[in-house]
């Protein structure tokens, strides 16, 4: 039914509910040449993370957001090698990682790669950790180029 | 023709900035002034306005007439010069117009509520910009014309610190020096080791312990910044952390100079608790000017704490790394760790202290150094407590024995807040000088006669009119316009800085970072404020 699946995924346990319904239910009863690409989002606000300091150089600041960089990356390839390991057949899919304002980018990742569906975990009431900036409906709804899938809060 | 409309707000902002100044120039809003207390910067609102309009309007003209190329002047002028007008316009329009409203607004619900809001959160013009800065930013969001200009913030704070270096003297900062020393020492020290002790206990991760250690020890967010490339903290562990660190450096902003007044501590112990207790450096400097605007006293006091601090910064991320470094396996150079991290804005501080310590900016027409300066100043007022002393001991006739001229001179200081001329005289500057010199000394002369016991004057009266002859005594017209240059680079610096305090940042605080800072800086805040009230006696401030 669905060609080309745009799949977003931060690795938290909302996102993880996605990842299997997408590499696990819909992969397996969909077409056998679908396509899947694995989004994570690297959100913008991380530039607001220098907050009001005002004692650094510029050179430590630059030295903190390259760190942050490089520790995001890395956070990312541990993420993307844990749906490989959990999910053998996403090792044939394209995994890309983008920095930006999230509803933003999943939208505009979507309409560049031609997706036909979008999939997202379901927001959890008790939020797992890492960046606190979840993805807001009333910003994302109206951009959407394609229809949106949430995957179940049931296990 | 979209080179200038790109340059619209440049050219918006120096219109309204002109036409302002035009129109305060011909004495239209004399009325509204006076009903805010604001009539006595008359001539400094016109001059700062027309200067900064005609600016606006000719960097304006030159972004569009000429391309925007890479060069020196691109950068440091023509790009943040939108960002710098606004926030210079947003300071302003709080030190002339909001800081006002809020003061009479506050009084006029005071029956109602029983307590004046502008004392009990102290929203002077300080707090007021950080807190503009703050809606700004998490409302509208910094305008895309402003981006550049608003991170000229941070370097125009460091220039106001360098300012601020020309009024010490060597005894008080030996004095400021040996206490900061020993207890920013004492709870720097003490909270990096209780953040690493709470650490194990919690059994949480060395990398998560590292960066939360720095930022809770030494100087919040800049420690954290400093530290986490050293420790390689991970993402979730930098955002908990900052955003710990920013939730309780907003909280402390508003509730230590309320803790220091209602115990009554002096601008010493406030300045020493502030700068030992407040977590971020930047709201280190808002609660010292919180607490006492008027002079700037306390503000001294925070920032040799805060200086202190930020030269123990580089010794715990030596320390840190060293402590991290073992177990990873990690080399780091002597270079990275502590000649980039050194804040190299401390050399011009120590350099401005010792020109003014050299008598540099003192001319020899100034006499033992000093001059009177009786010109409408916020640095030359007494507080409002004063005022309000001065203000009943003469209606309630606690002071008797005076002539003519000594009842002028204090009734006109109590009219005024400062030693000055009169306002209707202020174009004359000869006679408006003249007569402000003439009061200090007929107030000079009821110290005198109180001492022979020829008036009757009580102690607190005494004490407000012997801060304000202080007040007007200064130590030279170089210092006293680098004094007044910093104040606007202070209000300027922490607007901007206010507009780097998103609601997202601060949402991060969160899980062990929350709970082990809540503890490390609710404890830290608590000794420190136990210390400084027990050990820190007042020193003698120019």
């Amino acid at each position: 039914m669905f060609n080309h699946i745009l799949l977003c995924t931060h690795g938290t346990p909302g996102a993880q509910k996605a990842e299997a319904l997408v590499l696990d239910d819909l992969l397996h009863k969909g077409s056998p040449d679908m396509k899947i690409t694995i989004l994570t989002v690297i959100n913008e606000d991380w530039k607001w993370m220098l907050g009001d300091d005002w004692l650094n150089t510029s050179k430590t600041h630059r030295d903190f957001m390259n760190h942050v960089d490089n520790q995001l990356s890395l956070e990312i390839i541990g993420d993307w090698e844990r749906i490989k390991s959990r999910f053998p057949a996403a090792s044939r899919f394209k995994f890309l990682k983008i920095v930006g304002p999230v509803e933003e980018t999943i939208a505009e990742v979507a309409r560049k790669l031609k997706n036909d569906l979008i999939v997202i975990g379901p927001y959890q009431k008790k939020q797992g950790k890492g960046f606190k900036a979840r993805l807001k409906n009333k910003r994302f709804h109206p951009l959407l180029p394609v229809p949106l899938l949430i995957a179940s809060s049931d296990d | 023709m979209a080179e200038t409309q790109k340059n619209t707000p440049l050219f918006v902002m120096g219109g309204i900035l002109l036409v302002y100044g035009f129109i305060a120039n011909t004495g239209v809003l004399l009325p509204v002034m006076k009903y805010l207390h604001t009539h006595k910067y008359l001539d400094l609102q016109v001059i700062m306005c027309l200067v900064l309009g005609a600016l606006g309007i000719l960097g304006g003209i030159v972004n569009s007439v000429r391309k925007p190329q890479n060069t020196t002047l691109d950068r440091f002028v023509l790009q943040p010069l939108g960002g710098v007008l606004l926030l210079l316009i947003l300071a302003m329009a709080i030190r002339w117009y909001l800081e006002p409203m809020v003061k009479i607004l506050s009084k006029n619900l005071q029956p109602t509520l029983g307590f004046k809001i502008y004392k009990v959160l102290n929203l002077n013009y300080v707090v007021l910009g950080i807190l503009v800065g703050v809606l700004i930013t998490n409302t509208i969001g910094i305008p895309k014309f402003a981006a550049a200009g608003v991170k000229t913030a941070r370097f125009v704070l460091k220039m106001g610190v360098i300012m601020l270096g020309a009024r010490y003297s060597f005894a008080e900062l030996a004095k400021l020096g040996v206490y900061s020393v020993w207890l920013i020492g004492f709870f720097v020290l003490g909270t990096v080791f209780l953040v690493l002790w709470l650490g194990g206990l919690f059994k949480q991760p060395k990398t998560m312990t590292g960066v939360l250690s720095a930022g809770m020890g030494v100087c919040g967010v800049s420690a954290t910044v400093a530290v986490a490339p050293v420790v390689k903290a991970k993402s979730e562990e930098m955002a908990y952390t900052i955003g710990t660190i920013l939730s309780f450096g907003i909280i402390c902003m508003f509730i230590f100079p309320t803790i220091g007044k209602l115990v009554g501590m002096n601008p010493v112990q406030f300045g020493a608790w502030a700068g030992t207790g407040i977590l971020n450096s930047a709201q280190v400097a808002a609660a010292a000017l919180a607490f006492n605007a008027v002079d700037i006293k306390t503000l001294k006091v925070a920032e040799i704490f805060n200086i202190t601090r930020v030269l123990f910064l580089p010794v715990i991320v030596l320390v840190l790394a060293t402590w991290f470094g073992k177990e990873s396996g990690q080399k780091l150079s002597f270079k990275s760790v502590v000649v980039d991290k050194f804040p190299i804005f401390i050399l011009g501080f120590l350099l401005l202290f010792l020109f003014s310590s050299l008598g540099l900016f003192s001319p020899p027409t100034h006499y033992k150094g000093k001059y009177i300066d009786v010109s409408y100043n916020d640095r030359t007022r007494i507080t409002d407590e004063e005022r309000e002393v001065l203000k009943s001991a003469i209606q309630g006739g606690a002071i008797s024995g005076l002539n003519s001229t000594q009842a002028e001179a204090l009734n006109d200081l109590v009219k005024q807040g400062q030693i000055a001329g009169n306002f209707d005289n202020r174009s004359d500057k000869k006679l408006f000088a003249k007569v402000g010199q003439d009061r200090m000394f007929a107030l000079e002369s009821i110290l005198a006669a109180a001492k022979a016991k020829q008036v009757k004057l009580p102690k607190d009266v005494k004490s407000a009119v012997k801060h304000a002859i202080k007040q007007v005594h200064k130590k030279s017209k170089t210092v006293s316009t680098l004094t007044d240059c910093m104040i606007w680079f202070f209000a300027f610096g922490l607007i901007g800085l206010g507009m780097q305090i998103t609601k997202k940042a601060i949402m991060q605080a969160g899980g062990f970072p929350l709970l082990m800072g809540g503890i490390a800086g609710v404890t830290k805040a608590t000794l420190s404020f136990i210390v400084v009230l027990w050990l820190v006696k007042d020193v003698v401030l120019k």
